[in-house]
């Protein structure tokens, strides 16, 4: 087929000798691009992946019982080799949002592009996961991962989830497993598109893992919150965050220290996710905040893991921020892995705002409320 | 003097053949294929660092690629039992999840040794696993697998 184009292009009286030189040329390129392609053809450049959720609730609150069906975040994820260091990952999601017209609005989520210079060492740039724990460094949106239903509270109010800058990364380093995380970018105060004053949050996070399965985590995460302004990167559910930061409108030093443990093997899951919290205004000095989660589940018969999970917060009534906050939260549930794309949890719980164990603040106390869920999730 | 040369002759051919055993199987019925990867053998330890995708470069700094056989293979229990700890969806779901934790690409899932042999020929830094029955198509290419 080639040598027949060839031919008609020499042979043909129509071309003068500088336009098949110039053709010949084209052609020549032509091919040595194809060959080039041809040799790397099978490597997959883009990979394409959806992840979501579908979730039954029954409430029983103080007041009232609340029984409905909820469509969850439904999450579109791509990932693309741009060159053989260079790689892009974006993930964007439609989610519920009480203020939207619809309820529902895009939201992206994450948009990096990272940068492998050396070796296990890499440079982020765009908005990530802030990776202060090993819960938002490893299952963001993607409840097809979550060990349970829900995140740990402290997501709601604690955690600054995401970020948009810069991130030096490195990870499974020597034989323990060593990886580091450092961070600076557009803070708790920021949206994706600006932010006032000239400061920037910054986050230092190390980790080891010394044997398969186990992880041990510890992070510092710095903002000054410039007017106490709750932007997009602040918890997900940040209804009661805003109600009081709209209130105060001094700035806040923000501090976080995050500890985390995990353990997850085919058989055994632990993990413990702490938050001490120091959140310091002109207005009531230092509140010292905490939040502890802890799950622990077993798998039998490969598919079937029940579980359990405490999960409480305590935020002082000196908080500005967060605003005075006491919930526990105790489930028992059961996963069920249909196969590698699919898992069914189901749990119920009790939540309660009274003053427990765990807690150095007072709180007043309200009545217990009890929960039922069942989600279906998906990933792929 | 004929019978001491036999005798010779049989245990260096059965030595031979030991080694050759020992040259590719990382596991029962399993060999391992790479191209270019700047050695000829690793050990085990690190090829199960390098299949979990724990390892981005190999030391003459190509991109690790990595070909993992699809469910549909014959061969994807042994690897995910021999290499991830797991079961075949249990190795697919550790794969999805780095992935989705932005921390590694994604690797390539074949449904055969031919598919398999096709992409580590054809690509330098790639790494995968074929059945021992079909090495001889990939004789260039076979990895020496090391005590640890």
């Amino acid at each position: 087929m080639n040598h027949k184009l060839f031919n008609r292009i020499l042979f043909c009286p129509l071309y003068s000798s500088p336009q098949k030189l110039q053709i010949l040329f084209f052609l020549f390129l032509l091919f040595v691009s194809y060959s080039k392609f041809s040799a790397q053809q099978d490597v997959k450049k883009t990979q394409i992946n959806f992840f979501g959720h579908i979730e039954y609730d029954f409430d029983a609150l103080p007041t009232s019982n609340n029984s409905y069906f909820s469509l969850g975040e439904q999450d579109f994820f791509i990932v693309s080799k741009l060159t053989q260091r260079i790689s892009f990952l974006g993930e964007n999601v439609i989610r519920y949002d009480g203020k939207s017209p619809s309820f529902f609005i895009p939201s992206i989520e994450r948009m990096q592009l990272k940068f492998d210079y050396f070796k296990n060492h890499s440079l982020v740039v765009g908005k990530m996961h802030t990776p202060v724990n090993y819960w938002n460094d490893v299952y963001h949106h993607g409840r097809f991962f979550f060990p349970t239903v829900d995140r740990p509270i402290a997501f709601s109010y604690l955690v600054p989830v995401h970020t948009l800058g810069l991130r030096l990364q490195g990870q499974n380093l020597g034989k323990i497993k060593f990886g580091y995380d450092l961070v600076a970018g557009n803070g708790i105060s920021s949206t994706d598109f600006a932010d006032s004053g000239v400061n920037t949050s910054a986050m230092a996070g190390v980790h080891i893992k010394p044997i398969d399965n186990l992880r041990f985590g510890i992070s510092y995460y710095y903002d000054f919150i410039q007017g106490n302004v709750s932007g997009i990167h602040s918890g997900h559910a940040t209804a009661t965050h805003q109600a009081i930061a709209a209130k105060y409108k001094g700035n806040i030093n923000f501090e976080l220290f995050s500890v985390s443990a995990s353990y997850f093997s085919d058989k055994f899951e632990f993990l413990n996710e702490s938050c001490l919290n120091k959140s310091g205004s002109d207005s009531l000095g230092i509140a010292m905040n905490m939040s502890n989660y802890t799950y622990i589940g077993y798998t039998i018969k490969d598919k079937i893991t029940p579980f359990i999970s405490y999960d409480f917060i305590d935020i002082s009534q000196k908080d500005v921020h967060v605003g005075h906050l006491s919930r526990n939260k105790l489930i028992a549930g059961c996963r069920y892995s249909v196969n590698h794309l699919m898992n069914i949890k189901l749990h119920v719980g009790i939540l309660s705002s009274n003053h427990t164990l765990f807690n150095s603040h007072p709180h007043n106390s309200t009545p217990n409320s009890y929960e039922f869920k069942i989600q279906l999730a998906y990933g792929f | 003097m004929a019978f001491k040369k036999f005798i010779i002759i049989v245990v260096c051919l059965l030595i031979m053949g030991k080694a050759n055993n020992a040259i590719a199987q990382i596991a029962e019925d399993l060999i391992v294929i790479a191209n270019d990867i700047g050695v000829s053998s690793l050990t085990k330890k690190q090829v199960i660092s390098y299949l979990k995708g724990e390892k981005n470069f190999w030391e003459k700094r190509k991109k690790v690629l990595i070909a993992l056989p699809s469910s549909k293979s014959e061969l994807a229990t042994i690897v995910a039992r021999s290499i991830y700890k797991t079961s075949s969806e249990g190795m697919q779901k550790y794969w999805l999840s780095l992935v989705f934790q932005g921390r590694a690409d994604p690797p390539m899932f074949f449904g055969s040794d031919e598919e398999t042999i096709k992409f580590v020929t054809s690509n330098k830094g790639s790494i995968g696993f074929i059945r021992t029955k079909n090495k001889s198509q990939a004789v260039d290419f076979l990895i020496e697998i090391k005590t640890d």
